[in-house]
């Protein structure tokens, strides 16, 4: 497999070939910490951290695992400590406005679409963050509820509680905000 | 009334199991007791439906990072993997603002090697037991072995802060000037601490 060809070249120090290797996995890596931290210079910033780590730390890589969920490990638990950090100096940042990706003009389905997935991020901030962190490892990693909870040092059943409200938040903030214009979406 | 009970316990196992069901890490029998389940019973079939919605709009955003930017990243990440166990690099990741610093460059990167030397001497010594007993002289023993420990610790801290993968964000975040000749000045405090005593001892 080219991934698994990637990693051995890049454990002995190849560059372009962690340069062919992230850019496999980069938007999934990158909209993680986006959404998860909501900020995209925080995300950068943490992408960056993870891509060090990750560079770092290839030669301990056991192919027993995924790679992927290796990779998203060092990205949770990186962006994990960041949140720590965060909290601990209560220096929490406003939440941003993500950008608006090229809204021209589409047809009523796509509005519609566009809308909900507006909704979605939305309520994806106010989920806690072990229920955001196991949504997006779900959405953005497409890891297993058993990979899932490996990375995050979880019980299964309380990763897959964690997804239950999640979803049920999610489906409810997006009821919620639909309820006033009469429109039912999902 | 019963019906419901029994419809609505069907769906708090549904909703506990969808995800697993969805990863097929259930166990056949019920891989395939749920299956029945979703096509006969509508609020089932419903409730996973929503859920492949949604997951459907939220991967339709596609994000990606800005090419030239990801580039610079991977670059950054690579070269300071490869720069890792250089002295001379280290030091000149320190002070790449600060080229007014030329003595201090110096000192710090001869106070590393030296740090470097006297923990690699005496560590060798006294780790790990059996080395101790065979290796070890009598002189290092008969002085104070916890006060070495304690300062061979002290230096291998401070080196550590030098060797650490997280050198170049400690850097960043809270290693100004000030603080890199704070730690000058405690290494060199604690080399000649350790000389002094060793020739204390020797007399």
């Amino acid at each position: 497999m080219v991934e698994n060809l990637l990693i051995d070249k890049c454990k002995n120090g190849d560059g372009e070939a962690y340069r062919k290797l992230i850019k496999i996995y980069q938007a999934k890596l990158f909209g993680y910490l986006l959404r998860f931290s909501n900020s995209e210079d925080e995300a950068e910033e943490l992408f960056q951290e993870t891509l060090i780590k990750v560079w770092s730390g290839i030669k301990k890589y056991n192919d027993q695992r995924k790679f992927a969920s290796w990779l998203f490990t060092i990205a949770h638990n990186t962006a994990m400590d960041k949140m720590r950090i965060k909290v601990k100096n209560k220096n929490i940042l406003p939440i941003e406005e993500v950008d608006e990706h090229s809204l021209t003009l589409l047809p009523d389905e796509q509005i519609i679409q566009q809308e909900t997935l507006e909704q979605i991020n939305r309520s994806i901030i106010n989920l806690s963050e072990k229920q955001r962190a196991v949504f997006l490892l779900r959405q953005h990693g497409e890891l297993s509820f058993k990979e899932i909870a490996i990375v995050t040092k979880e019980p299964i059943n309380t990763v897959l509680s964690h997804m239950r409200y999640a979803i049920k938040k999610i489906k409810k903030q997006i009821e919620y905000e639909n309820e006033p214009r009469k429109k039912s979406v999902v | 009334m019963k019906m419901n009970q029994e419809k609505n316990q069907l769906f708090e196992e549904f909703s506990r199991e969808l995800w697993l069901f969805l990863d097929k890490d259930l166990p056949e029998a019920r891989m395939k007791f749920w299956e029945e389940k979703i096509e006969k019973v509508p609020e089932l079939n419903k409730y996973l439906m929503e859920y492949q919605d949604i997951s459907k709009i939220y991967n339709s955003e596609k994000i990606e990072l800005d090419t030239d930017k990801l580039n610079e990243m991977i670059d950054n990440a690579v070269s300071i993997k490869s720069s890792r166990w250089s002295i001379k690099n280290i030091v000149s990741i320190i002070f790449s603002t600060e080229r007014e610093l030329v003595f201090s460059k110096i000192a710090f990167a001869s106070v590393l090697i030296i740090g470097a030397i006297v923990i690699s001497l005496v560590s060798n010594k006294k780790s790990p037991v059996i080395q101790i007993t065979e290796n070890i002289s009598s002189e290092i023993l008969d002085w104070d072995a916890d006060y070495v420990d304690k300062h061979i610790n002290k230096l291998g801290d401070l080196l550590k802060i030098a060797g650490d993968e997280d050198f170049r964000r400690y850097y960043k975040y809270g290693l100004n000037s000030n603080n890199v000749d704070k730690n000058i000045t405690q290494i060199n405090t604690t080399i000649k601490e350790l000389k002094e005593n060793i020739n204390s001892e020797k007399l």
